[in-house]
């Protein structure tokens, strides 16, 4: 059994900005509670200490590769300029990504 | 790339789409036909038959005939930049390329232009391919069928009343139809293998890391991997090796991997002509046992319960087929491996809960602030209406998922413990490949199934991915080639390496290639009716 429940529901569709009506909150609850008890077979699998210890101090034996930071020149290739990541942005002010007011009701804000 | 060594000396005796990249290529270079007069061929094709199939979402007509030309007249001037040259192809729906719909098959990005260029596409166009267009894929890829794709369900060619699998399903039903020479997916949990499986093609999922993936909307940014799907695994290698390398753009295109040697894929010593019978070249291949030394690990855990009956025949006969050839066979044992598919859960959701996070409607793709601009409201809600109603169902599932595993209180009990699982698999595979080349089991524990059989029980899609994840969270490479036919429908034989080994996985593919014909049987549908 899983502790998916309809508040927990609204809390997820809460943090992924999500707008959930009441029947669909029904049916991810079954849902998500299935998947849940399903993956939750996970925490009786043994493994061993040594994975487990590396895990939680996050070590691995695989290596990240990290690339240094670059900054670039609006005309490399591997840039992009500034008209080209503002083609499709819904509302354009001033040269810049209008948004909507933070707080509903203030003055909007670019 | 040497493409002579690659060529096949007989004239052109088959339809153009039927032809084999590789054959395509010396059909080309030794004018027997243009890029024009293929890609045209392709353009009628794709009108008279994906209506039926829906593996196209965008049909690149004009970029395509302006490439052709351009090819063609490269050729003429002696110019040709390679085998790749002319050749038309397509690319799933994920690939960002300037200028052309990149949607990921989301009603979130619908309309969206990519404003640069995927690295896997500036490599396919500076060796003259000719993309025809974009396939259809399950929506942000997450999926097992194209039926969670904003643009439709992508029908398997070999019976359209069943689904082409997926995320891959566009990409694989469009190669299996004779809709495009190749088509360059991506797989996450088995999106290539699984959808190549059900449309009787070769599909790749090279070693993570080995090309870029730049470009590329992603999903589970651990577990993607680009790769080819094909019709043959001479094609596929000649890709995977062209597509190969580290890019200064993706710093997880690992330098660390081992180049794939020019040809050294689809070397095999012994092997008679290519243009030899099947059965002709079995007799010989027989007798000159090209894969001695070959060690086959078959580890009990992909045989096990669900798996059809006739679906593992198939595959036992395939192996028995390479044991022919000179391979061995060992038992092996992966006690982690049924446990993947809970951690892949787990992992993946998690890692698509933050990249999600992007599509907030505020900078591009779809937007309330578009759909509804005069509407009073805060920041927040045009975050909400906009994911709300841009975001499928199963995307927002998944996101929903990611968060619940990732949240205080559960992080210890199901992300450290799939992370630690992921290891435990991770190091089972190394150890196994210490003993075995390569691990020949199932794709997928049945053949295609049909189209809404399973769409509304979320657990059971997941379970479809059984077989195919536990390389993903391996790190490993693998690839589905055809091997059998299970009442008409195709099913697929997964040949895994050693991680960074795509060179001994080719060749047993290729071997059991050049003594089947599994992979040049085409679905009937696409006969003219």
């Amino acid at each position: 059994m899983s502790d998916i429940t309809r508040e927990t529901i609204t809390h997820l569709s809460s943090l992924n900005r999500l707008h959930v009506d009441t029947a669909t909150a029904e049916r991810l609850t079954d849902q998500l509670g299935t998947i849940v008890a399903y993956i939750g077979q996970l925490q009786t699998v043994e493994v061993s200490p040594e994975t487990r210890s590396r895990v939680a101090m996050g070590v691995s034996h695989l290596a990240n590769v990290l690339a240094e930071d670059v900054v670039r020149e609006p005309e490399d290739p591997a840039s992009l300029t500034f008209a080209d990541a503002a083609s499709q942005i819904p509302r354009v002010y001033a040269g810049s990504i209008q948004v909507r007011a933070v707080l509903a009701g203030q003055e909007e804000s670019a | 790339m040497n493409l002579g060594r690659h060529l096949h000396s007989e004239k052109l005796n088959k339809p153009l789409h039927e032809l084999t990249l590789v054959e395509l290529a010396h059909a080309l270079q030794s004018d027997q036909t243009t890029s024009v007069a293929v890609t045209e061929a392709y353009l009628d094709r794709i009108e008279k038959y994906d209506e039926r199939i829906n593996s196209y979402v965008y049909v690149n007509a004009e970029g395509a005939r302006a490439a052709a030309q351009a090819s063609d007249q490269r050729r003429k001037k002696d110019e040709t930049r390679g085998i790749l040259d002319g050749i038309p192809y397509n690319l799933k729906d994920v690939y960002a390329t300037k200028g052309n719909p990149t949607t990921a098959s989301s009603k979130m990005l619908d309309g969206w232009i990519a404003p640069y260029n995927a690295t896997v596409y500036t490599i396919l166009e500076d060796a003259g391919a000719v993309l025809l267009g974009k396939t259809n894929t399950d929506e942000f890829t997450m999926g097992v069928s194209t039926e969670t794709s904003y643009q439709g369900v992508t029908r398997n060619p070999w019976d359209l009343e069943r689904v082409s699998g997926g995320s891959s399903g566009g990409p694989a039903a469009s190669v299996a139809a004779q809709l495009a020479v190749f088509s360059i997916g991506t797989d996450t949990g088995g999106s290539i293998r699984q959808p190549a499986a059900f449309c009787g093609v070769t599909g790749v999922r090279p070693t993570y890391g080995r090309i870029s993936r730049f470009g590329e909307i992603a999903m589970a940014s651990s577990l993607d991997q680009t790769g080819p799907i094909t019709r043959t695994a001479e094609d596929a290698a000649i890709l995977t090796q062209i597509l190969s390398g580290s890019d200064p753009l993706d710093a997880t295109s690992s330098p660390m991997i081992a180049p794939l040697a020019e040809d050294s894929a689809l070397t095999l010593p012994g092997t008679v002509p290519v243009g030899a019978s099947t059965d002709k070249r079995r007799e010989e291949m027989r007798e000159l046992k090209p894969l001695i030394g070959l060690k086959i690990g078959i580890a009990k855990e992909y045989f096990g319960e669900g798996l059809q009956p006739e679906v593992e025949v198939q595959v036992k006969q395939a192996i028995q087929e390479l044991v022919g050839l000179g391979a061995s066979t060992i038992e092996v044992s992966l006690p982690a491996v049924p446990h993947a598919l809970a951690a892949y859960y787990i992992i993946a959701p998690a890692e698509v809960s933050s990249n999600m996070a992007r599509y907030d409607g505020i900078r591009f793709g779809h937007s309330i602030e578009k759909t509804d601009p005069h509407t009073k409201r805060g920041l927040h809600d045009s975050y909400v209406q906009s994911r709300s109603t841009g975001l499928g169902h199963e995307v927002q599932r998944r996101m929903m998922l990611g968060s619940y595993v990732l949240s205080a209180g559960h992080f210890d009990a199901y992300y450290q413990q799939a992370e630690a699982v992921r290891q435990t698999v991770q190091s089972q595979f190394a150890e196994v490949f210490e003993t075995v080349d390569v691990l020949l089991a199932p794709v997928s524990p049945h053949t295609a199934f049909k189209v809404g059989e399973k769409i509304s029980d979320p657990l059971a899609m997941y379970k479809e991915d059984i077989l195919t994840v536990p390389l993903n969270i391996g790190g490993i490479p693998g690839m589905s080639i055809p091997c059998g036919l299970v009442n008409n429908l195709p099913v697929g034989l997964q040949i895994m390496a050693a991680r960074g080994d795509e060179v001994t996985m080719f060749r047993t593919a290729r071997a059991y290639q050049l003594i089947t014909d599994f992979h040049q049987q085409f679905a009937q549908m696409i006969a003219p009716s």
